[in-house]
């Protein structure tokens, strides 16, 4: 009675694992579809492209699933990316460079490629007039950043170091910096559009640079894909891109729809979104010399350590894709 | 002379929620200065209340209660109370307890240290000054309790069964000694206790209370000089009339 | 002296305590040489990057002293205005058996609510330090506020009365009786406040504000997925977190003679 019950249990487990085994291997259904699993970042404006094709029906058109993930900022986004939570990404080109550099070593890790152009500058440092008029004014004051190792740290970090400021930064989640600079928390901060128009808006600050006055024409944001996914699913990947490329070309095409959508998105005015248009620039070419300009930075400032200076060129090889974007 | 104590028809009713128990009824009795009264009665039949009123813990619900003629009010008269259970401060040492009461009636506090350690010598336990309560047994706890009690030279000295949870051994000394230290100190005692054995030995008068709610069912003088012995015929005598009257009430119940 | 079978005794339990120590250094060299991810630091590479925290400082110059300090400021300054409402509080509610029944409605869900759950609320209403503070008070009033009411409540009937009967007004019995009685759980509740709070601090600075403090240094070397220094952080977080409960402990065990002390 006994050793029947062992047996029969026996012959069960057998066959569930088989059953699992076959399943797995993708024996007793039909390959799935790839849904393709997007991060973006919180109410960023440098990621409307990916809003448009949203709303414009791109991936349905293209054949593509999707998910998204939604990030406070691009570190955060690529912490998630470099252990294959994402395939795609649409971020900030130093949060990238920093986790292609922290992964090199690594099999194990999932590299961003870069393989479109989110879009140009779109960075701006407001502040509160009555305290800060000119550059001198930013010694010892306290200037919000969307979080270390953001584009717009790395920016105000290299502008301070160049300047010989010293600027106390204080970190925190892009959306609450309008609401700290609001009651005086800070005394300017530096954000993605739209979060520097709102402060203008909302609470008289002024902008006393724009990320073009740093460092013109720079590259902002990207569109990232994960190396295993480039290797396994390319087709996939071009499919991606031309959607992302049709969005920009809608952008430039037809600002005034581009706008409308951006006001659906985060349900702001229209004056708001009016002037942070006004610092972007949604370009289809990556400006790849701003690229190395920002890893020379950061690996000066310390952010990036396991690079070389001299190996800087191959790492920008390897880092953005020619195929998909012309240098 | 003034009465050390006086109860003139004293009632006590609780309040317990829609229905009222009333614990002692129309109680009259009298205490004279440095007498030492028991007050034996069954258990359950109000003796602790009977401490609270005349300690001015509460008020009777009617009738009065003088001490040497005034209200009782542990503000204005000294009480030494001492209690069935353990009442000494954990976390302080002997000393410290025995202090407890004389920081409380406003002694100076130079005096403090002389006083306590007079009374910590009476009642036997020099040397163990800096003792915790956990520290000692609990027949030296009971010493303690009584030298803090002592300590503020008390107008009248109040006990509720305290020898009660100590061991027959231990129960018969301290019995010893409390009436070394009361002929020494000439004091007004009123002991409560439901054992009429330690009455008998006790006391120079015992009343016996009914069952709830109490009055006073019968007062006993016991004329034997002390010390008193506990095995002699008009010892027995006077324990078999306080146990005959008890039990009329205890098969009451 | 100290008998032979005790020193022997006490010298097995720290050859336990130290082989485990280095069981689990071995174990966690054994899974960052193993381990596929660059993500898992080995032992060695903390140290270095504690080293280099305490000696450098971090990407924005803050020593790792520095970071500490900050967050100890800002747990200590929210612990005293706990410990300062929660024991009066608490001393009151346990004193007025009414007065508790009418705000335990209040109390009783709001203690349910973990702090971290309060700190967007925080954000809109409060500024800097005393968003902390505030966050901190969240984290040790409540467990100050419920052990003093059960110290209050533990407090023997016998020497409320016993010192009633020597005289003693309501504001006598209340420190010379009910409040030393109650010491051992407010100190309990000291303590586990001071730990709530200490792990509390860390996920109130990873929110945003000043760029110091032990919280803020996590965040920012996660973000640069420099793990090394993440791990330093936490290393020191839980070495503070230790040492604050020893101090108490300590403490309590000098206050708390009287109970601990084993029959002469």
């Amino acid at each position: 009675m006994k050793k029947s019950i062992i047996v029969i249990s026996i012959i069960l487990i057998v066959a569930l694992g088989a059953v699992a085994g076959m399943y797995s291997a993708g024996l007793l259904s039909p390959a799935p579809k790839v849904k393709v699993r997007i991060g973006y970042l919180t109410g960023d404006l440098h990621h409307l492209a990916l809003h448009i094709a949203i709303t414009k029906n791109y991936f349905a058109q293209y054949g593509i699933e999707y998910e998204l993930y939604e990030y406070i900022n691009g570190p955060t986004l690529m912490q998630h990316f470099v252990v294959g939570e994402l395939d795609f990404a649409y971020v900030g080109t130093p949060p990238a460079l920093t986790a292609r550099a922290s992964g090199l070593a690594s099999n194990a890790t999932y590299l961003p490629i870069v393989i479109g152009s989110g879009n140009l500058e779109g960075s701006a440092l407001v502040v509160n007039p009555n305290i800060i008029r000119s550059i001198i004014d930013l010694n010892n004051k306290k200037i919000g950043t969307p979080g270390t190792g953001t584009i717009q740290d790395v920016l105000i970090s290299t502008y301070a170091k160049n300047n010989n400021l010293t600027i106390t930064k204080y970190p925190g989640r892009v959306s609450d910096l309008p609401l700290q600079y609001g009651r005086g928390e800070i005394d300017g901060f530096i954000g993605w559009e739209p979060y520097p128009s709102i402060a203008v808006y909302q609470s008289n600050a002024s902008i006393l640079l724009t990320s073009h006055d740093i460092m013109p024409n720079h590259q902002c944001c990207v569109l990232v894909v994960s190396d295993k996914f480039l290797a396994a699913h390319p087709e996939i990947v071009d499919k991606v891109i031309q959607i992302h490329r049709t969005a920009i070309d809608f952008i430039n095409t037809n600002p005034a729809q581009a706008k409308e959508i951006a006001m659906n998105v985060t349900k702001l005015p229209a004056q708001v979104i009016e002037l942070a248009f006004s610092h972007m620039y949604f370009s289809k070419s990556v400006n790849v010399d701003s690229i190395r300009e920002f890893l020379v930075n950061m690996i000066r400032l310390g952010i990036i350590k396991n690079v070389d200076i001299n190996q800087v060129d191959s790492f920008i090889n390897g880092f953005i894709n020619t195929k998909y974007v012309a240098g | 002379m003034k009465k050390a104590i006086l109860l003139e028809s004293v009632s006590k009713k609780y309040e317990v929620g829609s229905s009222s128990l009333e614990v002692i009824k129309s109680l009259t009795f009298d205490v004279n200065e440095n007498e030492f009264v028991c007050i034996v009665g069954p258990s359950g039949c109000g003796k602790t209340t009977l401490l609270r009123l005349v300690s001015g813990l509460e008020p009777p619900t009617s009738g009065r209660i003088l001490i040497f003629g005034d209200p009782p009010d542990p503000r204005k008269q000294r009480f030494g109370v001492i209690f069935q259970e353990d009442s000494l401060l954990p976390w302080r040492t002997v000393i410290g307890n025995v202090k407890f009461g004389l920081e409380l009636q406003g002694y100076k506090e130079s005096e403090h240290e002389k006083i306590a350690r007079t009374y910590i010598e009476l009642v036997g336990l020099q040397g163990f000054e800096n003792y915790y309560p956990h520290q000692i047994s609990g027949g030296m706890k009971k010493r303690v309790a009584i030298a803090r009690a002592l300590a503020i030279n008390p107008d009248l000295i109040l006990m509720d069964e305290p020898f009660a949870d100590l061991d027959a051994q231990t129960r018969s000394l301290m019995q010893r000694e409390l009436l070394n230290i009361w002929s020494k100190l000439n004091k007004t005692v009123l002991f409560i206790t439901h054992n009429v054995e330690e009455a008998v030995f006790l006391a120079q008068r015992v009343f016996v209370l009914t069952k709830r709610p109490s009055r006073v069912k019968q007062i006993i003088n016991i004329d034997l000089p002390y010390p008193r012995a506990r095995l002699s015929p008009p010892f027995i005598s006077y324990r078999e009339r306080i146990l005959t009257a008890f039990h009329e009430e205890l098969e009451g119940i | 002296m100290i008998p032979i079978k005790k020193q022997y005794r006490r010298l097995r339990s720290l050859l336990f305590a130290l082989s485990s120590v280095i069981m689990f250094f071995i174990f966690w060299e054994l899974i960052a040489l193993y381990s596929p991810s660059p993500y898992v630091p080995d032992p060695y590479s903390v140290l270095k990057a504690f080293i280099t925290m305490l000696t450098v400082g971090d990407i924005d110059g803050y020593t790792l002293t520095w970071h500490a300090l900050v967050s100890l400021e800002r747990v200590l300054l929210g612990f005293i205005v706990g410990a300062a409402t929660g024991v009066p509080i608490g001393m009151l509610l346990g004193i007025k058996p009414t007065l508790k029944g009418a705000v335990t409605p209040i109390i009783e869900p709001l203690r349910f609510i973990p702090p971290i759950a309060w700190i967007p609320l925080s954000i809109v209403l409060l500024i800097g330090l005393w968003r902390y503070i505030f966050l901190i008070w969240i984290g040790v009033f409540f467990p100050v506020l419920l052990d003093t009411i059960a110290g209050v409540k533990r407090t023997s009937i016998t020497l409320i009365q016993m010192a009633k009967t020597f005289g003693a007004d309501n504001k006598k019995i209340i420190a010379r009786v009910i409040f030393p009685s109650s010491l051992p759980e407010i100190m309990n509740g000291l303590r586990v406040g001071l730990g709530v709070g200490w792990m509390c601090i860390v996920a109130a600075e990873m929110i945003g504000g000043e760029p110091v403090g032990l919280g803020r240094l996590i965040l920012k070397y996660a973000n640069l997925l420099q793990i090394d220094v993440v791990i330093v952080g936490m290393i020191t977080i839980g070495l503070i977190g230790l040492t604050l409960n020893y101090f108490i402990l300590l403490l309590e065990k000098r206050l708390f003679k009287w109970r601990v002390e084993i029959r002469a």
